[in-house]
Parts: C-alpha cells; sequence; structure tokens
C-alpha cells in the first residue's frame, strides 16, 4: 500500500526541515517544496494525501497555489501563515483551505490537524455522504437520536451532563445561550451560580473535541453573554 | 515699607504741590490786588496804626467834623450831610445848623461846645468848657480838641499834639502822612465870621452804635461813621493778617514741594496715567466748561465794557441844535433802539425821523475798542483781577482743572491727543484693516455724536443770549449736523454690513476647521478687510489638512512595519518553537533535557510577547478592529471569573468577588473585554503578597458600570508611575512574568470599546478600574 503523503510548502527551510521531522516521525511520506511553483509539480504526485501551504512565498503565493491545485485535485490544504487577525484567516479560509494555523504554531496542533484532515479524506470520504438526521459541523457529526457526537469520524466519550450540553449547542448552531439557560435545560432546574458549574464542564468537552483547546475553533465562550457551538 | 514711604512722600510732595501754589496764588491774588488799589497804602498802615486815632481816617473825621461845628458857629452854608449828620430840611442857615445839632446831639460819641463871642449856641455836654484841662474830661474820653477862634489845640493821651509842624499846609497825595486839615496854618486862615467861634471837641475812646429814632421824621437812622471805621480797620488789618499767613503757609508748602520735586514728580506720573486714559476732546472740552462756567462770567466783562463804552461814547444829542425833528415826533426810548438790529432800526428812525443812526453805528468799531483798550487797559485788568481775587476759590478749580487736564496731562503723556477721536481716526498704530476700520469708523461716529453735542450746546447758549438768528440759519444750525451725523452713521452702517457678513464666511470657515471639514478654500473680495484673516485661515486649513494626512500616512505605515516586524519575527519563531519541540521528544541527557524544556517556555513567552506587542501597537494607532455588541458586564466578569477559575486556585490567593445579580447591561466587544479583565486578574494574581485577598467589584452609579479589581502588590508601588505605559511593570527589577504590556493592552482595548481604564495606587493597594456608561436597557 502505497504510503500517505503529505505536501509541504514553506519558503523557509528550516521550518519545511521541522515540518518534515515531525510528520515523518509520525509514519507520513513527506514532499517539500520552498515555493507556490515548486508546489505544483510536487502537487502531481499520486498518492498525495494533503498540503501544508504557507502563504508569503516568492514566485507564487500559497492562496494563488492552492486555487490552481484545486483546478485539478481536491485535496486537502492546511494553510500557514504568520497574519494572525480574523481577517486573514476568514480570506485564507474562504481561497478554499480547510484549515488556517498560524505561525508559530505547536507541533502537536499541527500533527493533529493533520491527522484530523487525513482522517476526514480518507477514512470517511465525503463528508456530505452522512446519514440523515445526523448534524454535521466541520469535523464534528451528531446524531441526535442515538446522542452520539464523533469527531473526525470517531465517537466522542461524553458524560451524560456533557451530552446534554452538547446535545443542546449542536441542535442550535451558532446559537449563544446564557448559563443559566444551559444549566435549567441540561440539569433541569434553577441555578443561582450556575456559571462555574457550565464552565468546567464546557472546559472538557473542549478537551475532547478540539484540536487546540486552549484556542476552540467549535465550543466558544461569547464573553458577557454566553455559549455558543460555532457554526462551520 | 519702603515702598510705602516713597510712595506716602510722593502724594506729600504733590498735596504741598497743591496747597502751596494754591495758597500762593490765592495770597498773590489779594496782595496784587488790595496793594495795587488807590489809597491802599494808606488803608494799610492806617490798619496797622497802634491807636486808631493815629490814623488818616479818624484825623480826616476830626477835621470834618470840626469844620461843620465851626461853620455852625460861624453861620455858615451847610449843605448835604457831613459826617453823617444831616440838617434835615433847607432852611435859614441858622435853623439847618440848631436841625444838625438836633440829630447829632445824642450821639455821645463825639462831644462838642461851640461858642460864639462868649456864648453856647451847641453843646451837647456840660463836661466841656472853652480853654478847659484835658485832666477835665469825663471818663472814657482821652482826645480833645480846641479851636480858639484862630488856632486848634489837639490832646490825645493828655499830651498835646503837634498839629501845624512847620507851619504850612502842603498838598499831599492821599498816600501821603497826614496833615490835620484844620485852620491855624499860616497858609490856611480863619474869615472874621470864623474867629469869633471857639469849639472844644472831645471823642471817646471805644465808639459805640448810636442809632437816633427820628419818628416825626424819616424813621430810625443809623450813623456810625465813627464806629465802622474803628471795625473796617480791625477787620482789615485781620484780612491782612490772616492773607499774610496763609501766604507764609503758602510759602512753606512750597518749599516742602521743592524738597520732594522729585516724588512729586511719581504723583505727577501717576496722575497723568490716570488722565492719559481720558480721551483727549473729553478733557479739551472739561477744561472749556471749566474755564467758562468758573471765571468770572463774560457778562461781567460785558458789563465793563458798557460802562467803558457809555463813559466814553460822544453825548446823544436827543432833537440837539444839529438834527432837524420832524413835526409830532415820539420820543424814543434810546436803550430799546439800541437793541434792534441795523435794519429794523433804520426803518424805525426813517418812520420816526430820526437820524441819529449813524453816530450809534460809530460806536462799536473796532478802532474805537482798541483805544479804548489802550487807554484803560491797566483799569480793566485791575478790575478783572480784583472779581478773581473775589472769586479766588473759582480760579483755583480752573487753575488746577487746567493743570491736571492740560498741563501734567501733556508733559508726561505723549501725543495726548491720539487718545480720543483724533486717535481713531489717525490710525497708524494699527496693524490689521480690520482694525483701522472699526477705529476709524467709531472715530467718525464719534465725530458725529460731539458736532450734534456742539449743535445742543451753540441752542443752548443762542437760547440764553436769546439773539436773534435769521430762519435760514436756524435751518442750517438744526439740518447740517444732522445730516452730516447720519450720512456718516450710513456710510459706518453700509461698511459694517459687508464686515458682518464677511465675518460670518470667516466664523463659518473657522467651524469648518474646527470640525475637520478641511477642503474648502474661503474666497472673500480682495478689497474685504477681512482679506487678510480669511487668507491666514486657508493657509491654517491647508497646514492641517497636509499635517492630517502626513500623519494618517504615517500611522498606516507605522502599523505596516510592526505587521512587517511582528512577522519577520514569527518566521525564525517558528522553527525555534518547532525544533525545540523537536528536539524535546529526542531522548536526552538530565541536563540538556533541563535546557530544552527552559528554551520551549521562554520560546512561548517570546510568542506571546510579539503577539501583544502587535496589538498595542495596533491599538495604539487607532486601527484595532472592534466589534461591538451589547454585553452584560456582570456576566463577562463572572465567566472571565470561572475561566480563570483554576489559575485563581493554584495563585493561592483568596478573590473576593461582588458582582450584582442583575444585568449590567454595556456595549463593547466581547473578546477584547475577556482580554481585558483576564490580563486585570492575571497582574493581580501574578504581583499580589503571596496569601492576600484580591477584590473584584462592580458597581452602577449614574449611568456608569465601574469594574474595579483590587490587591495588594507584593513589592513596593512607586507612586506617581503610569502603569499603563507600555513595558511598565510594578516592580522594576523583574525579569519573569508578562511581558510589560498587560495594562497597556487593557487601557488600549477599554478605549477601543469605548470605556476608561484608570490606575490608582495608595500605598501597596493597587486598584485598577475600568468604567462603561451603562447602555440603554432598550435594544
Amino acid at each position: 500500500m502505497s504510503q500517505e503523503t503529505i505536501l509541504v510548502v514553506d519558503d523557509d527551510r528550516e521550518i519545511v526541515g521541522a515540518i518534515a521531522a515531525a510528520l515523518e516521525k509520525e509514519g507520513w511520506r513527506v514532499l517539500r517544496a520552498y515555493d507556490g511553483m515548486e508546489a505544483l509539480d510536487k502537487a502531481l504526485d499520486p498518492d498525495l494525501r494533503l498540503i501544508l501551504m504557507d502563504v508569503m512565498m516568492p514566485r507564487l503565493d500559497g492562496l494563488s497555489a492552492v486555487l490552481r491545485i484545486r483546478e485539478r485535485r481536491n485535496l486537502p490544504v492546511i494553510v500557514l501563515s504568520a497574519k494572525s487577525e480574523e481577517s486573514d484567516k476568514v480570506l485564507g479560509l474562504s481561497m478554499g483551505a480547510d484549515d488556517y494555523v498560524t505561525k508559530p504554531f505547536s507541533m502537536q496542533e499541527l500533527t493533529a490537524r493533520v491527522r484530523s484532515q487525513l482522517r476526514r479524506y480518507t477514512s470517511l470520504g465525503d463528508v456530505n455522504a452522512a446519514p440523515a438526521g445526523v448534524i454535521v459541523n466541520g469535523r464534528l457529526a451528531y446524531d441526535p437520536d442515538s446522542r452520539v457526537l464523533t469527531a473526525d469520524g470517531e465517537t466522542v466519550k461524553l458524560t451524560n451532563i456533557e451530552t446534554g450540553i452538547v446535545d443542546l449547542l449542536m441542535r442550535n448552531l451558532g446559537r449563544v445561550f446564557p448559563a443559566e439557560e444551559i444549566y435549567r435545560r441540561v440539569w433541569g432546574e434553577e441555578a443561582w451560580s450556575s456559571e462555574n458549574t457550565v464552565m468546567v464542564h464546557i472546559r472538557r468537552i473542549r478537551e475532547k473535541i478540539e484540536l487546540n483547546p486552549r484556542e476552540p475553533d467549535y465550543l466558544k465562550v461569547v464573553w458577557g453573554i454566553g455559549y455558543k457551538m460555532e457554526k462551520k | 515699607m519702603d515702598t510705602k514711604w516713597k510712595k506716602s512722600k510722593a502724594f506729600l510732595g504733590f498735596v504741598a504741590f497743591l496747597l502751596g501754589v494754591s495758597l500762593l496764588l490765592e495770597g498773590g491774588l489779594y496782595f496784587g490786588t488790595a496793594m495795587t488799589a488807590s489809597g491802599s497804602r494808606r488803608w494799610i498802615s492806617d490798619s496797622f496804626a497802634a491807636d486808631w486815632r493815629d490814623t488818616t481816617e479818624f484825623q480826616s473825621f476830626v477835621s470834618r467834623r470840626l469844620e461843620r461845628l465851626i461853620m455852625m458857629g460861624a453861620g455858615g452854608y451847610i449843605y448835604g450831610d457831613i459826617n453823617g449828620y444831616d440838617g434835615g430840611d433847607w432852611g435859614l442857615n441858622d435853623t439847618k445848623a440848631r436841625s444838625v445839632h438836633n440829630a447829632m446831639k445824642e450821639d455821645k460819641n463825639v462831644l462838642y461846645r461851640v461858642e460864639k463871642e462868649g456864648k453856647v449856641l451847641y453843646s451837647n455836654s456840660d463836661a466841656l468848657q472853652v480853654n478847659m484841662s484835658f485832666s477835665s474830661l469825663p471818663e472814657g474820653y482821652s482826645f480833645l480838641l480846641q479851636f480858639d477862634g484862630q488856632k486848634v489845640k489837639i490832646w490825645k493821651d493828655a499830651k498835646e499834639l503837634d498839629v501845624y509842624g512847620n507851619g504850612y499846609y502842603r498838598f499831599e497825595s492821599i498816600d501821603e502822612s497826614y496833615q490835620w486839615y484844620v485852620p491855624g496854618y499860616k497858609n490856611f486862615t480863619v474869615d472874621e465870621a470864623g474867629s469869633k467861634v471857639k469849639v472844644t471837641m472831645a471823642v471817646i475812646d471805644e465808639p459805640q452804635i448810636f442809632i437816633k429814632g427820628n419818628y416825626g421824621s424819616s424813621g430810625s437812622n443809623e450813623y456810625n461813621k465813627l464806629y465802622y471805621m474803628k471795625r473796617n480797620l480791625d477787620t482789615y488789618r485781620a484780612n491782612i493778617i490772616g492773607h499774610s499767613i496763609r501766604f507764609g503757609v503758602g510759602m512753606g508748602l512750597f518749599l516742602v514741594y521743592v524738597l520732594l520735586r522729585k516724588e512729586k514728580r511719581r504723583a505727577d506720573m501717576a496722575v497723568a496715567r490716570v488722565t492719559g486714559h481720558v480721551w483727549f476732546e473729553v478733557k479739551v472740552l472739561a477744561a472749556i466748561l471749566l474755564v467758562f462756567f468758573c471765571m468770572p462770567r463774560t457778562e461781567y466783562l460785558e458789563q465793563v465794557w458798557q460802562e467803558l463804552t457809555y463813559a466814553y461814547a460822544p453825548a446823544y444829542s436827543y432833537g440837539g441844535p444839529s438834527t432837524s425833528a420832524v413835526p409830532g415826533d415820539i420820543s424814543m426810548d434810546w436803550e430799546v433802539l439800541d437793541q434792534l438790529s441795523g435794519e429794523e432800526r433804520d426803518v424805525i428812525l426813517q418812520e420816526y425821523g430820526y437820524a441819529q443812526v449813524y453816530s450809534i453805528e460809530e460806536q462799536g468799531g473796532i478802532g474805537t475798542a482798541v483805544a479804548i483798550l489802550s487807554e484803560n487797559g491797566g483799569w480793566l485788568l485791575r478790575e478783572y483781577l480784583g472779581e478773581l481775587a473775589d472769586h479766588s476759590l473759582n480760579l483755583l478749580a480752573v487753575f488746577w482743572g487746567l493743570y491736571l487736564l492740560i498741563f501734567n496731562d501733556w508733559r508726561y503723556n505723549k501725543r495726548p491727543w491720539k487718545q480720543g477721536v483724533f486717535g481713531m481716526l489717525a490710525v497708524h498704530e494699527l496693524k490689521y484693516p480690520l482694525q483701522k476700520r472699526l477705529s476709524r469708523m467709531n472715530g467718525w461716529l464719534g465725530l458725529a455724536v460731539a458736532l450734534l453735542w456742539l449743535e445742543v450746546l451753540a441752542l443752548l447758549v443762542l437760547q440764553t443770549v436769546e439773539a436773534y438768528l435769521p430762519t435760514w440759519a436756524i435751518w442750517n444750525l438744526l439740518g447740517l449736523p444732522w445730516l452730516l451725523a447720519l450720512s456718516v452713521y450710513v456710510w459706518c452702517f453700509w461698511r459694517q454690513r459687508k464686515l458682518w457678513i464677511d465675518f460670518g464666511a470667516v466664523a463659518d470657515q473657522a467651524a469648518a476647521i474646527r470640525a475637520g471639514r478641511l477642503e474648502g478654500e474661503l474666497t472673500l473680495q480682495e478689497d474685504s478687510d477681512l482679506a487678510g484673516l480669511a487668507d491666514d485661515l486657508n493657509h491654517i486649513r491647508q497646514g492641517l489638512h497636509q499635517a492630517v494626512e502626513e500623519r494618517t500616512h504615517s500611522e498606516r505605515m507605522k502599523v505596516e512595519l510592526v505587521t512587517n516586524v511582528s512577522h519577520d519575527l514569527k518566521t525564525p519563531l517558528t522553527s525555534i518553537i518547532s525544533y525545540t519541540e523537536l528536539l524535546s521528544q529526542e531522548p536526552l541527557e538530565p541536563p540538556a533535557s533541563e535546557y530544552v524544556k527552559i528554551m520551549g517556555e521562554k520560546a512561548q513567552r517570546l510568542k506571546s510577547m510579539v503577539q501583544d506587542v502587535f496589538e498595542v501597537s495596533k491599538a495604539a494607532s487607532g486601527q484595532l478592529p472592534v466589534k461591538l455588541e451589547r454585553l452584560d458586564y456582570a456576566r463577562l466578569l463572572r465567566q472571565t471569573l470561572a475561566d480563570m477559575a483554576q489559575s485563581i486556585e493554584n495563585s493561592g490567593l483568596t478573590l473576593r468577588a461582588s458582582i450584582s445579580e442583575g444585568e449590567v447591561p454595556i456595549t463593547a466587544d466581547s473578546d477584547r473585554m475577556y482580554r481585558v479583565f483576564q490580563n486585570l486578574i492575571g497582574n493581580a494574581l501574578k504581583y499580589s503578597l503571596p496569601g492576600s485577598r484580591v477584590y473584584l467589584d462592580l458597581t452602577v452609579e449614574n449611568g456608569t458600570a465601574a469594574a474595579s479589581v483590587r490587591n495588594t502588590s507584593a513589592a513596593e508601588l512607586r507612586p506617581g508611575a503610569d502603569y499603563t505605559a507600555r513595558f511598565v511593570r510594578g516592580d522594576e527589577s523583574r525579569t519573569d512574568g508578562g511581558s510589560g504590556l498587560g495594562l497597556s493592552i487593557a487601557e488600549s482595548f477599554t478605549r477601543a470599546c469605548g470605556g476608561e481604564l484608570t490606575i490608582s495606587t495608595q500605598a501597596d493597594l493597587f486598584t485598577a478600574t475600568v468604567t462603561f456608561p451603562v447602555a440603554e436597557t432598550v435594544c
């Protein structure tokens, strides 16, 4: 069986080297490219499953390269960028990137994100092929009937309370719930000091579903208002 | 104290000058007139005589009385009243003499006895005898005169006086010492009738008032010549002494002034500073009015003039031999005729046939006036000075008015006329056309007003003088000033209207610049007085526009620079972090693995610092994007506390939160505000005294919600340090911990959200307060 191959593109050779070392340690084959044009050549490899692409590069920038590659192949792309602002992130994602990692990143987080993308791409195949009634939100899929949450296709083990919170938030994607309401709905009783309790559980769920629990992508706090499940 | 003394010296000098000169002037005037008046020298010597009976006045009185008594005895013709005693009715000489005797016999101030050929004719005292001795005079009398028909003998105080001197009576001018005007000189003889008369006369030492009640004829009469003579002499002497003393005091004060003249100069200057503020015209007008009202009036001069002209005019000849009177003439009142104008007079004179008009007309010629003045100038001047001396207070008022208003003012104030209407018209000291215009306009308006005032004044004067004016003159007097004033006003109005319209445009432009609208150019007409100002304003606007653009540009450049720098920092940092991580996964010996761990931590810190610097600089340049929404301040704090519960617990500190249960709505950026309180609470946890308590309060007052974090610092706080400045930490020597940007970020974020972060320190108590206006409860 052909080895799963990942293309790492960055004009900084050391960064490419570090990423390659970390990925190869995980058992993946790594192709290296140091600018956009080179990336276009390397992207022809048939075993290629994922591309890690820097944005600012000589000759051809990362986002343009992603667009050109996407014309021929549907490959997941994680964009690496030193630009950390929200607007840069949104731009990158709208240009066809599947994930966005800001520099400097931790290698652990990066490999977690790579694994997540590979699993979704290879094991699950097309995400749209989810069974009816299942709520799909990015990496997450929730079946309200069986009350089972999967992240990248893997079932997440949740306690009863956690399942209750996930159930409420997954059914109402993007809606913000104050702590009292979550408490009332999940615990089924009124509580005066619910903030701490809810927060503790939210944090626990994050550790189970988020790739980087410190900077969550899905389960977010809207400070001064409440909690929500980000709609992807 | 020194300056006080100096001041009082100046004051003293000034007052001494004022009083001294006043007294000198008054005295000078008095003596000047009193000494030059005719007979004044005699009056002075008389009034200072040791005995009033030695005075010329007394001697003359006695001589005249003696002459009368001799005449009464000799049967001479008694005419008029002599020494106050009138014969009353006309008649035979002896009847007349008797009635005179009756009139004056009860007046015991003078005792007399008139004998003729040994027979007593008239006597009012039995004590008197012919050839009596001085010692037999009654009590209170010590002046005795005896006329024996040839010569006169006089005793005063028991001493016989030398009456005749060398025996000749000289014609004497009135100012020379008096000779007794009595017969007995070699060239002053007695006729036959007189030689038969013997008179004895005694005069009282202290004259008394005597009033004769002639109720049968002319009522009560008072002829106290002797009494008033003595009294007048006393008064006159007192007057002279008083004036002399005042004059002397004046001299003394003047001396004081001379000694203090330097100080007095300062007082003068101070006065001049005050008068310098008064308009020149006002001062001149005040001076003129002062002279007009306080000096002896022109009326008086007019009277003098009339007297002169009457005295010297050739007598009018009513129907004299040269005139040919027409039959049926009516007698004409010449004074009435005099007041008529020439034309009217001609008409009347023709009607009544008088042809005297020419002689009258000639009276008023200038030649006559000159002649009269040259002949009588001295007299006129003396008269006027006398008048002045009688009104010395008025004169002083005029003098000081002129001194202060005109003389002193002109001496110390350079070009005093510059302050006033003329100063306004002569605008060369002013710089800008607008100033010149306004000044000039006010000057003209002032002149117009002055013109109207003058008109009113002229009308008042005419009213008092009752002068005849033809109608056209009245119309000119009334109409011309008003027409002039109106045209000045219309001109000013027209010019000022242009001004205020232009001013509106300029003010608009200034307001626009203030509001930040820097594009529009302001154009006024080139001859506008505000054209220069508009031009300046345009330049300011241009400069401001340029400065704003440059600043915006430089801010953008700065942010770009920081963005680039942070990007450039992040790339090598990525490598460092990545390789450190890879290295930490390698099996390493204990010291090496420890080193790698430290490297990893510091690399993480560097990462957060780079991110902080980036955010702070963005916030500082005002380019921090914020997503403002309505949120609950209380919930924000509770959530933050819940989120940080773990680190609070780990810190070993106690956090006491006092947050109201109700909703406290504010408008802010949710994520940024979380960062603010994360930083504030994080700071408190990091820098607090171990084991101490941290307080978090949220209070709402007057529509303002204030959340404060209070903690006791472990390190000593430096009072007055600006903790929100970048890279400032409570303990400067501390190298671990935060980037020093925590409070700076909190401050920038709070401000970007529309709130305010204030730091206050009291001893080691550190308080950070974040205030926000409470949002309206209706969304």
